[in-house]
């Protein structure tokens, strides 16, 4: 049996998150309480619209909302998308509840709820921010896999704490291993008595997110 | 909203509450400012309590709220920094009547969660949404079903009185 999605508020996320979803092999069913965006998102290949306030239980009823495995609030309110993510879970059993979140103080709060995931766009913009101005002319991060494994290009300066350190010297977490060193026009394989040098750029293979701790290692800046 | 404004408030509040305290007047918070929340300020301050209400525009509560005294604290009632001001841990009842049932839902589950304050009361216009509070010790209240019953068992009554 298909997978089955049930998006709640929001139009242009909605738009883009039903194609995802379809691609994904999932059954959408959209709610909007916008006549006019209902009209458009009923364009879509295979998205049941469904026109109402999704707050309301007789609403979510009619749109099939019983046991649905992804429930995901995207009005822009954030006491509807609570209410939404609540009902959805508490009276109709949805698997996994994702609820959008303007005030990124009452993160804790809707997880407290029981709102399975809370994607507040002010948190995820700081940390990209903050991620971009850490890794700023310090290396280059390339994702694969969707971002669980990372490939960084990281240049050690005189000053870095590993700077004349053997690779075995350096403690790495387990999830990183440097997987060459570039030496002016050399590429160096590097084994345990590899010695680091200033001017040397390591190329750093990490999983599990432990690419920016490993990078701050290696470079101590922070 | 003014800084100066809200401190002002603030100040006047702190005074009210040691006044309160002294003569022993319960402490009740009215989140939203709308027309059942006037009429809910002006009948408890009638009642003796000591009354703080959280609304949007102080004009357009005094405006519907004539005769109450009370002070307001103007700002959006979801607002963490609005309900640390408003002294919840000393409320002897927080009463979330926006005319949003969703905005009431949220701010009694903020105010039992995250201020552990105890005695809460949502006004919710649609009683359909009851089933989310079923697992929380908030009361909720349905003005609509009410008057509804109100009015039923008052035609009960005058049906009883014309068959005598």
């Amino acid at each position: 049996m298909k997978k089955r999605a049930l998006l709640i508020g929001g139009f242009h996320k909605t738009h883009s998150l039903a194609d995802i979803l379809i691609e994904r092999g999932y059954r959408v069913t959209a709610i909007n309480a916008s006549h006019p965006h209902c009209l458009e998102l009923a364009q879509m290949n295979g998205v049941t619209v469904i026109h109402g306030d999704g707050t309301k239980p007789d609403v979510l009823q009619e749109a099939d909302a019983q046991k649905v495995n992804l429930a995901i609030a995207l009005t822009p309110k954030d006491a509807d998308n609570l209410v939404a993510c609540q009902l959805c879970k508490q009276k109709f059993h949805a698997q996994r509840t994702i609820a959008l979140l303007n005030d990124p103080e009452k993160t804790a709060f809707l997880y407290k709820m029981g709102v399975d995931s809370v994607a507040c766009a002010v948190n995820s913009i700081t940390s990209m921010i903050e991620q971009q101005e850490f890794l700023h002319g310090i290396a280059t991060l390339v994702p694969i896999g969707e971002g669980r494994l990372n490939i960084a290009e990281v240049p050690i300066a005189q000053t870095a704490p590993i700077t004349g350190k053997k690779i075995w010297e350096i403690d790495l977490p387990p999830e990183v291993i440097i997987g060459c060193i570039l030496r002016g026009d050399q590429s160096i394989v590097p084994r345990g008595d590899t010695r680091i040098l200033a001017g040397d750029v390591l190329i750093l293979i990490s999983a599990g997110k432990q690419e920016m701790s490993a990078i701050q290692k290696l470079t101590g800046r922070s | 909203m003014g800084k100066g404004a809200y401190q002002e408030c603030q100040g006047v509040r702190t005074m009210k509450l040691f006044e309160a305290q002294k003569k022993n007047l319960p402490y009740t918070v009215i989140a939203g400012g709308a027309g059942f929340a006037a009429a809910l300020a002006e009948i408890l301050e009638a009642q003796g309590s000591d009354v703080l209400v959280i609304a949007r525009s102080q004009e357009a509560f005094r405006a519907i709220a004539s005769s109450c005294k009370g002070r307001i604290l103007v700002g959006d009632c979801t607002d963490m920094d609005m309900l640390r001001a408003a002294n919840l841990e000393k409320a002897a009842m927080v009463v979330a009547a926006t005319d949003d049932d969703n905005v009431n839902l949220l701010v009694a589950q903020l105010i039992k969660e995250v201020f552990g304050v105890q005695h809460i009361v949502a006004i919710i216009n649609e009683p359909e949404r009851e089933c989310v509070y079923r697992e929380l010790s908030v009361t909720a209240v349905s003005p609509v079903l009410i008057s509804a019953q109100a009015i039923a068992g008052r035609l009960l009554s005058v049906q009883k009185e014309d068959s005598l």
